[in-house]
């Protein structure tokens, strides 16, 4: 404690001072050889010291209630009262009849909701690891077969209403055809393919869809589609019918190719895991590896990785790819499990 | 935080934890512990018995039905004090049939000096004591009650602000203005007191 402030201090000072407070109150042995040695270093302060502990110690001669008589039966009640109340948490939020009835209906309604919301809106989700090829078989007995990283997904009711899934990564579909009158067609015929900003609607058919890095493909094997994408240049949606052959690539919210294939076919080869390019650069066949089989590619330069393979590759497996791809363009592949390296030989 | 500037070894966390955890004989210590000194705290508030054991009763209910969910108070005291002053403060509001919905609750605060105490030894004392008496009957409820805190009680400030339900400012300049008016009140007593004692030793001092 600091002598020196109490050598200016007044009287309402000391009455306001926390220590001079617990001095007069309830002394300590430190308090009391201090205090002494305040007014011993500034015997003027003398008087105020007297007359403060005065006022406080005055104060304090009160009357004092109790209530001693008391306590017991206070406490009795306090016990009966805990007692009587079973479940006590219950008490605090007791609500009145009205608002019991409200929350009840909120619940049954609720739980109504919940259910109903589960049994029409419930989600089938379908995903393939690296490398998995799978078969799905949708409700209405039209197939999917998805390539690995793939997922597929659709609203479980299928009612009233048309038959719709989703689909990122590549799936090949081999849709029911439901329709009778070509002039009427009901919506629930109708089957509608959501890719990222592409959407593919359908009666029957069989055709390949890949949908990755904000890029779409569209091949059709049989039948008739008719394609609905965002287009960035006229800023709404565009539609395009597509025949049996057709091929187009769909990537940066536009167009960028459109062509018709010979043997369409090939597009559905990964379904037999066969991996197969046409005139693929390095950087195409990398990407297909690391996409649906899960490798880490690093190619040295850009240069390399756009060397094309001429001509067609169909192999079965990433082992013989690689060979292939070595034999070829006399590059030096060095791997280590999934991790794969090409340099310049 | 400087709950209390007077140590009263007052060390109730132990029991606190354990009546938090659901333990009765807690519960009970903690009632059989603070109830006289609550019962004196609310008497400076009503002079209606009722009023306070009711206070109590309630007070105790709300502390084992939520013990649970209960912090754990600095002061258990101090805890109890605040909470036994809302109590009483809504009961007496809700008694009296023109409910004051001000800011500033309405309240009366009274401290009873005790008169015929055997400690009051001589006649300055005396003198000072009834002064501080009619001082103390005439300041208003929320000063008489910050000085209570003050010199009975021995709470620092900022346990002073929480239990009153203002802020630490608020509780500085309140007792600034009580003092005020007791000194202001107090100066003729002081004179007597001091005139009397220094010219008793014989010395020529004068009050400021």
């Amino acid at each position: 404690m600091d002598i020196a402030k109490y050598s200016s201090y007044t009287l309402q000072d000391f009455l306001d001072d926390d220590d001079f407070i617990r001095f007069v109150i309830n002394p300590s042995k430190t308090d009391i050889i201090f205090w002494h040695s305040v007014t011993v270093t500034y015997p003027a302060q003398q008087e105020a010291v007297d007359e403060a502990s005065k006022i406080i110690l005055a104060y304090r001669k009160q009357d004092v209630f109790t209530n001693e008589a008391d306590q017991q039966k206070v406490w009795e009640n306090i016990e009966a009262t805990i007692k009587s109340q079973p479940v006590a948490k219950q008490k605090i939020f007791r609500l009145n009849t009205f608002m019991r009835v409200a929350a009840m209906l909120l619940l049954i309604s609720s739980v109504a909701i919940t259910l109903w919301v589960l049994k029409h809106n419930s989600r089938a989700e379908f995903a393939t690891a690296f490398g998995e090829v799978r078969t799905i078989t949708l409700p209405d007995n039209s197939v999917v077969i998805l390539n690995g990283n793939s997922k597929l997904s659709y609203v479980n009711n299928w009612d009233n209403k048309p038959r719709e899934v989703w689909i990122s990564g590549e799936g090949f579909f081999n849709v029911k055809h439901l329709n009778k009158n070509p002039h009427y067609i009901k919506p629930t015929e109708r089957f509608i393919v959501h890719c990222n900003d592409v959407n593919i609607e359908v009666l029957g058919t069989s055709f390949n869809v890949r949908t990755r890095h904000d890029k779409t493909n569209v091949g059709l094997i049989s039948g008739r589609i008719r394609l609905e994408y965002l287009d960035k240049a006229s800023s709404h949606s565009q539609r395009l019918i597509m025949k049996s052959g057709d091929y187009i690539e769909y990537a940066q919210k536009h167009l960028v190719a459109q062509k018709k294939l010979a043997i369409p076919e090939k597009l559905t080869e990964w379904t037999n895991h066969q991996l197969s390019f046409n005139n693929a650069t390095l950087a195409q066949i990398s990407e297909v590896m690391t996409d649906d089989y899960g490798y880490h590619i690093e190619i040295a330069d850009t240069a390399l990785a756009n060397l094309k393979i001429e001509g067609e590759i169909s192999v079965s497996n990433v082992d013989e790819l690689l060979e292939t791809i070595s034999t070829t363009l006399s590059v030096k592949i060095t791997r280590s499990d999934k991790n794969i390296t090409i340099t310049e030989n | 935080m400087s709950e209390s500037i007077v140590s009263f070894n007052e060390d109730n966390t132990a029991i606190w934890l354990a009546f938090k955890a659901g333990d009765w004989e807690a519960y009970k210590k903690l009632y059989n512990d603070h109830f006289k000194m609550l019962n004196n705290y609310g008497y400076k508030f009503t002079k209606d018995v009722n009023i306070i054991e009711d206070a109590v009763h309630d007070l105790f209910i709300k502390l084992w039905t939520n013990r649970a969910t209960l912090g754990t108070p600095a002061s258990v005291k101090n805890y109890l004090y605040k909470s036994l002053r809302n109590v009483i403060f809504r009961k007496m509001q809700s008694q009296s049939r023109f409910v004051d919905l001000a800011d500033e609750p309405d309240y009366n605060f009274s401290v009873e000096l005790s008169f015929d105490h055997q400690i009051i030894a001589n006649e300055e004392e005396r003198e000072l004591h009834l002064k501080l008496k009619t001082v103390i009957k005439n300041l208003p409820a929320r000063q008489q009650e910050i000085i209570y805190l003050r010199f009975y009680e021995g709470l620092g400030y900022d346990a002073i602000a929480d239990i009153m339900e203002i802020n630490t400012n608020s509780a500085y300049k309140l007792l600034y203005k009580a003092f005020n008016n007791l000194q202001a009140a107090l100066k003729t007593t002081k004179l007597v007191v001091f005139l009397s004692l220094y010219s008793c030793l014989g010395t020529n001092f004068h009050t400021k």
